[in-house]
């Protein structure tokens, strides 16, 4: 064997990958050639370093973060224990006096705002990126691509109804009960509704935790992709997501620079004031269409109000409806 | 196998795997979640237990490589920590990554071979590193290892033969010194 293919070959002699007959001619060379034997030798070192320092610990969070979904962290605190315990009391009469009109909507196949779905899934992922998560099936993970995308589905063609405006009519805790009953109502037994109606999940009902455990939790649907618009070299875009950081819930536009994609500004058109003791993604508004008109960027929220935004001053006023 | 013991066995590696794709510790968790969960939705699909690390570091993978068209496609390269120009940041990472305490006198010949593996990976394209977690940490096989990543088998061998290579070459003095 020569030298230099005797190189290429030694990561995988170490790997015990190289076939039968080249790893004995690899072999001979290794006995006449002190300077592969070095290159072996160094090369098993750097494995060993590899193995011993490249893990690192998964941090303790992520169990927590697969496993106990999202729940906003006060909603959970112990001191708002009785008030949660309250509001999922007066939540769960609610349900039950609007039990039929529940069956009445779910014939109609109007836009559903909460969805029964995994709440970490709907909010970490972008429409556009789950569309796309799901597209390479395989054999080996056929399955989880089928579960995945008629999720996928089912949220991307609710989260595409327009008309906002009754969505956000209901007391914000009576929605988040409704939507977990009307999960159970939909997957399991309507006596899965009455627990979820009639106890709270926070009283130790091993049902309820584990429907809790399992991560069913009502969530809104993801917001509608909102395509950024070019215009004059500059880029407006109205991302839901990442870009905003922490704050998902909405108003926020962003300019780049059309050809290095350089943040230029970024400015929020309108405040959402976000309750503390409620679910952060079922208060969110976000921004349902951006269109641009002489400079002048005419935004419109999920709630049915609209804003001009001046790109030149980056103030924005609202407009009315 | 439930969905906790799909995670107590896997999470290690699923975590791991996507530190060495995304270079950070918030990314790799927020992958690592997203892999979990796809994961937990379809495994009472996965009709052998025994594929369950493949099928799930292939999800993770996937998860990654999701990300990163979404990313590009956003143009949002720079703020990522890991472009392989950007030399200067990804010494940072490294020192990110490499352990926070104080270490004693002992300690210290350690901490400098983690600090210069740190360095060295840093260097090396994500999936080159994430391919030597599967390989030296998981002790998977070549043809696993394509399996998982979708690399053709020959790529995943010289890929891995380069990426030694080239982890040999930047830790050079720190091999020698100690001697094998």
């Amino acid at each position: 064997m020569e030298h230099n293919t005797c190189r290429e070959n030694l990561s995988s002699f170490l790997d015990g990958e190289l076939p039968r007959e080249e790893k004995l001619s690899l072999e001979s060379h290794l006995a006449a050639c002190p300077g592969c034997r070095r290159e072996l030798a160094e090369l098993k070192r750097v494995s060993a370093v590899f193995r011993k320092h490249a893990m690192e610990p998964a941090p303790l969070s992520l169990k927590e973060a697969v496993f106990a979904e999202k729940p906003s962290a006060p909603f959970f605190s112990s001191w708002l224990k009785p008030a949660a315990a309250f509001a999922a009391a007066a939540a769960g009469l609610l349900i039950i006096l609007a039990l039929p009109k529940t069956g009445e909507r779910k014939q109609q196949a109007s836009p559903e705002v909460f969805q029964a779905a995994s709440p970490a899934s709907i909010e970490s992922l972008p429409a556009a990126y789950k569309e796309e998560a799901f597209q390479s099936p395989s054999a080996d993970d056929g399955a989880d691509a089928k579960e995945a995308s008629s999720f996928s589905a089912g949220s991307l063609a609710s989260g595409g109804g327009g008309g906002s405006g009754q969505r956000y009519a209901a007391p914000a805790a009576a929605r988040g009960a409704y939507g977990q009953a009307k999960f159970a109502g939909s997957l399991r037994s309507k006596e899965a509704v009455k627990a979820s109606a009639s106890s709270v999940p926070l009283t130790g009902d091993p049902a309820l935790a584990a429907f809790f455990a399992e991560g069913n939790m009502a969530k809104r649907a993801a917001p509608k992709t909102i395509p950024d618009i070019v215009a004059d070299g500059v880029r407006f875009s109205a991302s839901h997501w990442r870009e905003t950081g922490r704050l998902r819930n909405g108003g926020s536009i962003k300019a780049f620079d059309a050809r290095t994609s350089e943040l230029l500004w970024e400015t929020r058109v309108y405040e959402v004031p976000e309750d503390p003791n409620l679910e952060a993604d079922v208060q969110q508004v976000h921004i349902s269409s951006l269109a641009l008109k002489g400079g002048f960027l005419e935004i419109s929220d999920e709630r049915g109000s609209r804003y001009s935004l001046d790109t030149r001053t980056r103030k924005a006023e609202t407009l009315p409806r | 196998m439930d969905a906790k013991e799909l995670f107590d066995k896997h999470a290690a590696m699923v975590y791991n795997l996507a530190l060495r794709l995304s270079g950070n510790a918030a990314d790799a968790q927020d992958i690592s979640q997203d892999a979990f969960i796809r994961a937990i939705r379809g495994l009472g699909g996965l009709r052998d237990g025994s594929i369950a690390g493949t099928w799930l570091y292939r999800i993770t993978m996937n998860v990654w490589k999701n990300r990163v068209r979404s990313e590009k496609r956003r143009s949002f390269w720079k703020t990522f920590s890991l472009d392989r120009e950007k030399e200067d940041e990804n010494d940072q990472n490294a020192l990110q990554i490499a352990s926070p305490e104080p270490p004693a006198d002992a300690a210290i010949e350690e901490r400098d071979e983690k600090e210069a593996l740190e360095k060295a990976l840093a260097a090396l394209d994500p999936e080159d590193r994430a391919i030597l977690v599967l390989r030296e940490i998981d002790g998977r096989s070549y043809e696993e290892i394509a399996g998982i990543t979708e690399i053709p088998l020959g790529t995943v061998k010289s890929r891995i033969s380069r990426s030694r290579e080239a982890l040999r070459q930047k830790m050079g003095s720190l091999l020698k010194d100690n001697g094998t």
